[in-house]
């Protein structure tokens, strides 16, 4: 038998091997779930180059770029995921958590914690970001009790908020945040269109709040309806109700 | 940076970092070693293949966990490959799709290993022997395949492997009894014999 390796699968697994290395800023592959306890997140599309571009991404919208290659562990009990030294422009790590048992999980240091009741084992999936302060020596932590299984993948990404937009009529419209609040707020009618909702009217509409402890006692919010608006904040396209 | 002056520790940690560069290196420099001793113990070109290209795509997935011994990653490299090797179809599972897609020239088979053919190299040496070494636990697999078969000093393999100088060699013994030594006199050395091929 030849004991010399194929060229041609030579050269061409040395290519496949050498890619892994080459970091892309492609979106994933898989759709992703949105979880029910961090806000939107658009993963942002790079040119080729990887030279900084406009981010792609919605007004107001928190926009990550993936910055090394995602990292997975399993394990029953606590245990650790290693993700190596962070880049220099990371500022947070994106992980994915499937539970595999009922239990309670901590994820890493900075108060990520998760409860998989037996409906959930298997199928349900907690994306969201940590700081780079939840690892430890580039580890990333799993707190659980002896029986407790898990499965944990994360990366390591850049965070930016793609800036607010502005309308004809001076207001600012996007997706709301605390970091960058806009006057029209990015949400959904309830015939299903999306559009804004003005904040002034959002806090208008809520009527007078308690101002005294006998007031709260017997405080009784009533829902209320704002309209909804195309960007321009004139065009009504729908309408919001606020429970 | 000049690839080939470095050594293996200064190459592999560029490699985990990141560097396209310094993983082609690593490719460069070790690749035919793994093949050839993943084609000794499958018996075939395209298992072999598959279990090389197995390695490497191994190699990045835990790069987080590769040991180095005396500052280099073949040890490591060569346990894998007897890990990958001693169950192929759980060793390339996770890699089927990038398999399937890598090109492999026209295999024209020699006389020589169309009497081999499918089979497995250590069932045409003699099948009690195969099955006697497909049965030890994977570790004692991986001590032998680095010490009979590399030609590594029992130290050596002890650390690529993850256990105590005392524990290799406690293994290799035992080893050794529940395996005929024809396998090892085959291959023209001895556990005891420490060289480098």
């Amino acid at each position: 038998m030849n004991r010399d390796i194929d060229p041609v699968f030579a050269t061409a697994l040395r290519e496949a091997v050498v890619e892994q290395a080459t970091v892309r800023q492609a979106a994933p592959q898989r759709p992703r779930r949105r979880p029910w306890w961090i806000g939107g997140l658009t993963i942002a599309a790079l040119g080729a180059t990887g030279a900084a571009v406009a981010l792609v991404g919605l007004p107001g919208e928190e926009v990550e770029t993936r910055l090394s290659e995602p990292q997975s562990a399993h394990g029953d009990g606590s245990g650790e995921l290693p993700l190596g030294a962070a880049p220099a422009t990371a500022d947070a790590v994106h992980f994915e958590f499937t539970c595999l048992s009922p239990g309670g999980f901590a994820i890493g240091t900075a108060g990520v914690f998760i409860r998989c009741t037996q409906d959930d084992v298997g199928h349900t999936q907690v994306w969201g970001l940590t700081p780079l302060r939840s690892l430890e020596s580039g580890t990333l932590s799993v707190d659980a009790s002896a029986g407790e299984q898990w499965q944990l993948e994360a990366w390591y990404v850049e965070t930016d908020r793609v800036p607010l937009a502005v309308n004809d009529n001076g207001e600012t419209y996007g997706v709301d945040s605390a970091e960058t609040p806009p006057d029209l707020i990015r949400a959904q009618a309830t015939n299903g269109e999306v559009g804004y909702v003005r904040r002034s009217e959002l806090d208008a509409g809520a009527g007078p709040l308690p101002t005294s402890p006998a007031e709260a006692a017997t405080y009784k919010p009533e829902p209320y309806s704002v309209p909804v608006y195309e960007h321009d904040g004139v065009t009504v396209i729908g309408e919001f109700v606020v429970e | 940076m000049t690839v080939e002056t470095q050594t293996d520790s200064e190459l592999w940690s560029a490699a985990r970092d990141g560097s396209p560069v310094a993983l082609g290196a690593i490719f460069d420099r070790h690749h035919r070693r793994v093949y050839g001793r993943a084609l000794w113990l499958l018996g075939n070109v395209h298992d072999a293949q598959d279990a090389t290209a197995a390695v490497f795509f191994e190699l990045w997935h835990k790069r987080a966990q590769v040991r180095e011994v005396d500052g280099s990653v073949l040890p490591w490299l060569l346990v894998a490959t007897s890990n990958v090797c001693r169950n192929l179809n759980r060793g390339t599972r996770r890699y089927r799709a990038l398999l399937q897609r890598l090109p492999r020239s026209e295999h024209v088979p020699s006389a020589e290993s169309a009497a081999i053919a499918a089979q497995d190299v250590l069932d045409a040496i003699d099948p009690d022997v195969a099955s006697a070494l497909r049965a030890l636990p994977a570790q004692t697999y991986s001590l032998l395949v680095l010490t009979a078969l590399e030609g590594y000093p029992v130290a050596q393999a002890a650390e690529a492997v993850g256990v105590s100088v005392g524990a290799a060699k406690t293994r290799l013994s035992r080893a050794r009894s529940q395996v005929r030594a024809v396998v090892l006199e085959t291959q023209g050395a001895t556990a005891d014999e420490e060289y480098r091929p």
